[in-house]
């Protein structure tokens, strides 16, 4: 009786000390069989993600490309992304959320680098900033630092009553100008802090608000590099230390329809070099015979609710 | 003893276990969030950092001067770009001292001018400038007549004060109002035909300074040079869109932009003057201190009050009999006068163009 349970002990003992070893030898190759999986679940492998800023940034626009850098950072396999440049900018508000989203990308660790094709100028700048990297090519345009103002002329016109002095046009002349200079601040701050030594430029050149020629900003700290699209992709790649990598181009924003307008853009021949007119910012809140404050970092000058750059 | 496939088989089975799971831990945790989401606080961002320091308004306009009854003139006739309201707080001081305020040609809202105005020496503004002891000239944009310019030196020459404000004429790139630029006059400005008989003319570019401003690059501060009627009591003053004045001859500067501060048409930074005072006449290429909105920034009040002693200090001489020699142009006068100068009275609403010198 008890050597058969001393048999029947010693035959559990070593059940358990096996099913420790192994779990014991699990655990060590655990690694090997996770990195076996770790891509199954994927379309891809390592891949920089080429994330295009076209057009004037509004609400609308800055939302798609949001939602793209947002995948860039969930998606594993997506390690760098290039942000692929050709805009005047847009509405401040637009340009300060696409800012912030190229930032978070940078922050959780993902190399950004910024290649401009065309124009990268005011909040399309603004929005490039925390890239590692700005690539220009010698006739392409950036800058532009600096922020446009529009206001409703305010006060009450015929039957309209309103509540108080300031309701029509949301505060006084003097409260405007400081409003649009604490953008300008911001803008300009923005731009010194993230180019840092880099840039050769004061505050006050800066603030000058004007654009350079990709070749003139290469060397005044605008930007970085003269250098296309795969130029910045393949910066992008080493700075996420890739060999090996596919490049996923994601979809560039969709310039609304009628309907909601929030922008949209033409092209005219109006002469040999061509004119584009570009409607800013209708925004939601917009409609017929309602005027509205519109802060704008854009590059070009409005023109009844229109903004006109050679280009 | 233990059966040894048995063993085997656990051993194989525990260590399957451990392995399947560690290969699913991947494919089970695909992300659903945001990928080593941090706090983001941008310096730029800062609040501390971007607003800006707001400029403060306070004082009040007084003029000391004394209790003679006198009448300033406003010219309303030249299409002058200004509203009756955007000078109120120089009016209100001038009436609250017992000073009689009265406007030129101010028919219509933009200063109509008047059907008789013609360029004969019986003008109706020489006609008012005869019961008027000072004369103010805001912005025109309708040039004076050649009568009318001979007039105005005359009452300088006899003592009448005569105070000349404009504006630049470039377009502002500053603020743009929701259907495009703000409406401004384009045409340039008449005032320059005008000062120049004085040795004083207007820039048509504006001043700007991008270090040391109000709040934005046209708001440029200007400081007091030398002891003058204007400059009494003037630290320094705050004036949105100013332009530069030219001095010459007898003029002296009263008023120059700080330092750094740059001409909008030339982009080079100098010492601008903003204001000059030549004996009886003052020009200021400013005309937005006197607005309710700008007068109570830096010393513009004390500016203002100036403005307003000066003009009503001045002791005009009755003007001479009508036979008599028409007293000369003040020293530094350019301006060459037409042959065909004093005609006679006629009802033409305009001068012949020839006599009006074009402007910068």
């Amino acid at each position: 009786m008890s050597a058969e349970n001393g048999a029947g002990g010693t035959a559990t003992w070593l059940y358990v000390v096996v099913a420790v070893a192994a779990v014991l030898i699990g655990v060590l190759l655990a690694p090997q069989a996770m990195r076996l999986t770790q891509g199954a679940g994927q379309d891809t492998p390592d891949s920089v993600a080429v994330v295009p800023i076209e057009g004037p940034i509004t609400s609308s626009t800055a939302d798609q490309i949001n939602a793209n850098l947002r995948e860039a950072r969930r998606n594993d396999s997506i390690k760098a992304v290039v942000l692929d440049v050709n805009s005047p900018g847009g509405t401040v508000p637009a340009s300060e959320a696409l800012y912030l989203a190229v930032n978070r990308t940078t922050a959780a660790g993902i190399p950004v680098v910024a290649s401009v094709n065309g124009q990268g100028a005011s909040g399309a700048y603004w929005a490039m900033m925390p890239a590692s990297r700005i690539y220009v090519t010698p006739g392409s345009i950036v800058g532009s630092v600096g922020v446009i103002g529009t206001k409703p002329a305010g006060g009450a016109a015929g039957s309209q009553i309103i509540t108080g002095p300031d309701k029509g046009a949301g505060g006084t002349e003097a409260e405007f100008r400081d409003r649009v200079e604490m953008l300008r601040q911001q803008f300009v701050t923005t731009v010194t802090n993230e180019r840092g030594d880099r840039l050769e430029l004061s505050r006050q050149e800066l603030s000058y608000a004007k654009v350079y020629a990709g070749s003139v900003a290469q060397r005044n700290g605008v930007a970085d590099e003269i250098g296309g699209i795969d130029a910045a992709i393949q910066r992008a790649a080493e700075n996420a230390d890739l060999e090996d990598y596919a490049v996923t181009r994601m979809d560039p924003p969709e310039q609304p329809g009628l309907g909601i307008i929030l922008g949209s853009q033409e092209t005219g021949r109006t002469n040999d070099s061509g004119t584009r007119r570009v409607v800013v910012e209708q925004s939601p809140f917009d409609y017929d015979g309602v005027e509205t404050p519109h802060y704008l970092a854009l590059y070009g000058l409005p023109e009844r609710g229109e903004v006109s750059d050679d280009g | 003893m233990a059966n040894v496939p048995k063993l085997v088989g656990v051993f194989a089975l525990v260590l399957a276990l451990v392995l399947a799971i560690a290969a699913a831990i991947p494919l089970l945790a695909s992300p659903s969030g945001d990928a080593n989401p941090r706090p983001q606080d941008p310096a730029s961002f800062e609040p501390g950092t971007i607003v800006p320091q707001e400029l403060s308004q306070n004082g009040s306009v007084s003029v000391d001067a004394g209790s003679d009854r006198k009448v300033v003139l406003i010219d309303r006739a030249h299409e002058n770009d200004f509203d009756r309201e955007e000078i109120e707080p120089m009016v209100d001081a001038l009436v609250e001292q017992g000073y009689e305020v009265r406007f030129h040609g101010g028919s219509g809202p933009g200063g109509a001018p008047s059907p008789s105005a013609g360029p004969g020496s019986s003008s109706p503004l020489n006609q008012s400038l005869r019961g008027a002891d000072a004369f103010v000239v805001i912005s025109p944009d309708r040039p004076f007549t050649d009568a009318a310019r001979r007039g105005v030196a005359d009452f300088a020459e006899r003592g009448g004060r005569v105070a000349l404000l404009g504006e630049p004429t470039s377009q502002s790139p500053a603020i743009v109002g929701i259907f495009g630029p703000a409406p401004q006059s384009t045409a340039a400005s008449q005032m320059t035909p005008l000062s120049s008989r004085f040795g004083m003319s207007l820039s048509t570019g504006y001043l700007y300074n991008m270090h040391e401003n109000g709040n934005n690059f046209q708001n440029v501060y200007a400081t007091a040079a030398g002891d003058g009627p204007l400059t009494e009591g003037v630290d320094r003053v705050l004036f949105d869109r100013a332009t530069e004045v030219a001095v010459g001859g007898d003029a002296s500067v009263a008023l120059s932009a700080t330092d750094r501060t740059a001409l909008s048409t030339t982009r080079q930074q100098g010492g601008y003057p903003v204001a000059a005072v030549n004996g009886n006449v003052a020009l200021i290429g400013d005309t937005s201190f006197l607005t309710p909105a700008n007068y109570q920034y830096a010393d513009n009040e004390v500016l203002i009050g100036n403005l307003a002693e000066f003009l009503v200090t001045g002791e005009k001489e009755p003007k001479p009999k009508p036979t008599a020699q028409r007293p000369g142009v003040p020293p530094g006068a350019g301006q060459p006068r037409p042959p065909s100068a004093g005609p006679p009275p006629t009802n033409g609403s305009t001068p012949p163009s020839t006599a009006t010198p074009a402007a910068p």
